[in-house]
């Protein structure tokens, strides 16, 4: 390919390395986030420059073949640029699964046009996305029912329902979502939808004790037309199936953000209270030993993501469960090694705590996760 | 005590009580009856949809703009649906009649 060519498409000629990359990315993410993160965690404030920025690093297409700058699409390099925006600021760190997981849907979709039409533009973060899965995952574990109902219509289905919580939207952005048949519900379609589009609309009527600033809002589907040509799996068959362990390992980046944010809070609190924090029952050399076990597992599982047998879905289940308790853990090690300092309003700590929380929770949770687990164990 | 009669999917009719200001979203998630109501009542969701009965229909308060929204994205919308956490027990309210949704 000629430098010209790889230019118009908007990749660079020479492959970059990989820890070049991470360091962008990190560079980028150290220098604009610290102090703008209180601002987006609590105030609200969406960071889309920032995300532009980001992406403009390769942040997020990493795991992209026809988009990444690497030599290959590496998801494990995802997850760990990921952890390097979330060790400033978590919403971002979020709001990047969300954009990274979208990617992925297209990056697995045999709907090639559809991929071909958003994928760059998602790649590159000019076009921001988000992933309105949490439903469909609960509902293919048994925990609650779909909730977009689709009847056909020429060219499409017309969709009613409401996703109560999708996030890194506004007017414009694109999520992906599957929706049941309301005429056959064995019959699901799994959708790209763009907000703003003629009867979908978004609406924030509730507050977080966190994360206020990742664009999270309810959908409304109000016999919204989906045509055709935006389905990215119509039936969805194995296409969840197919892109689910890639989406889990993906969110591990934002607790590896968490817990490196933790470990370094630790360090500092050492420096003055090193004497009796050692009484403490494990400090940031122990954190530090087990975050680094915990990434080589998950680089290991994201080089072949898209595998679908149980002992691999039982091993990817495993690693996030381990990420989302080392961030509690991790987070709460941090408040008792700052002590009352970490527990002033705005401190560092303060922060770190809620979004361990986030980790915790977001689905898959931690209930969800240990109930799946439960569920492989006797099959 | 105010009394509400709920009506499951199976026709089988549960009288509860509740106090005043309670919502009968919150009366019904009390009394196990399948109502997620996930946002918790803050217009996110449509998840505690109830239907309710058409001589009760016209006695409850009228329905905001944030609930018509949510409402309009029901797939089995009635003419007297309505979200339950946007009905508050008062007085008046005594012996209200809703069912849950088809």
């Amino acid at each position: 390919m000629s430098a010209g060519l790889a230019s118009l498409q908007g990749r660079p000629a020479a492959a970059a390395e990989p820890q070049a990359l991470l360091d962008g990315i990190r560079m980028r993410a150290r220098a604009e986030l610290p102090s703008r993160a209180h601002a987006i965690d609590h105030d609200g404030v969406y960071p889309r420059d920032i995300l532009a920025g980001l992406g403009a690093e390769g942040l997020f297409s990493a795991h992209l073949r026809a988009h990444t700058r690497l030599r290959r699409a590496d998801l494990g390099i995802a997850i760990q640029g990921m952890a390097a925006v979330s060790a400033e600021c978590m919403s971002t760190g979020f709001c990047t699964w969300c954009q990274d997981a979208n990617g992925w849907y297209l990056e697995n979709t045999d709907n090639t046009a559809l991929r071909e039409r958003l994928q760059p533009g998602i790649g590159r973060g000019e076009v921001m996305a988000g992933t309105g899965m949490s439903n469909p995952m609960k509902t293919l574990s048994g925990l609650e029912g779909f909730k977009l109902k689709a009847v056909r219509a020429a060219g499409g289905y017309t969709v009613s329902g409401v996703l109560p919580w999708v996030s890194n939207l506004g007017d414009g952005h694109w999520f992906a979502t599957v929706i049941e048949d309301a005429a056959n519900p064995a019959h699901l379609m799994f959708a790209m939808v763009q907000c703003g589009q003629p009867g979908v609309e978004i609406r924030q009527n509730a507050r977080f004790v966190a994360l206020e600033g990742t664009g999270t809002y309810s959908v409304l589907f109000r016999r919204a037309f989906i045509a055709d040509e935006m389905l990215l799996a119509d039936p969805v068959a194995d296409a969840v199936k197919k892109i689910l362990p890639g989406v889990i390992l993906l969110q591990t980046g934002m607790g590896l953000g968490v817990i490196a944010a933790c470990i370094q809070l630790m360090q500092e609190a050492n420096r003055t209270h090193a004497a009796a924090n050692q009484y403490l029952p494990k400090g940031p050399s122990h954190f530090a030993d087990a975050a680094a076990e915990l990434q080589r597992d998950i680089v290991r599982l994201a080089a072949t993501p898209t595998e679908t047998d149980a002992g691999f879905r039982r091993q990817v289940l495993t690693a996030r469960l381990r990420t989302s308790e080392m961030a509690l853990e991790a987070a709460q090690s941090a408040l008792l090694h700052a002590g009352s300092r970490g527990y002033l309003q705005g401190s560092p700590v303060n922060r770190r705590l809620r979004e361990s929380y986030f980790v915790a929770i977001i689905t898959p949770s931690i209930r969800h996760l240990r109930k799946e687990l439960a569920s492989l164990a006797t099959h | 005590m105010i009394a509400v009669i709920v009506t499951d999917r199976q026709g089988v009719a549960h009288l509860l009580q509740g106090r005043e200001g309670e919502s009968v979203m919150q009366l019904a998630r009390a009394a196990d009856l399948p109502v997620p109501g996930e946002c918790n009542g803050s217009l996110a969701c449509a998840t505690c949809h109830m239907v309710v009965d058409p001589a009760w229909a016209p006695r409850l308060p009228a329905i905001g703009e944030d609930e018509e929204a949510m409402l309009d994205t029901v797939f089995a919308l009635t003419a007297t649906s309505r979200l339950s956490c946007q009905i508050r027990l008062n007085p008046a309210l005594d012996g209200l009649r809703v069912a849950l949704p088809a």
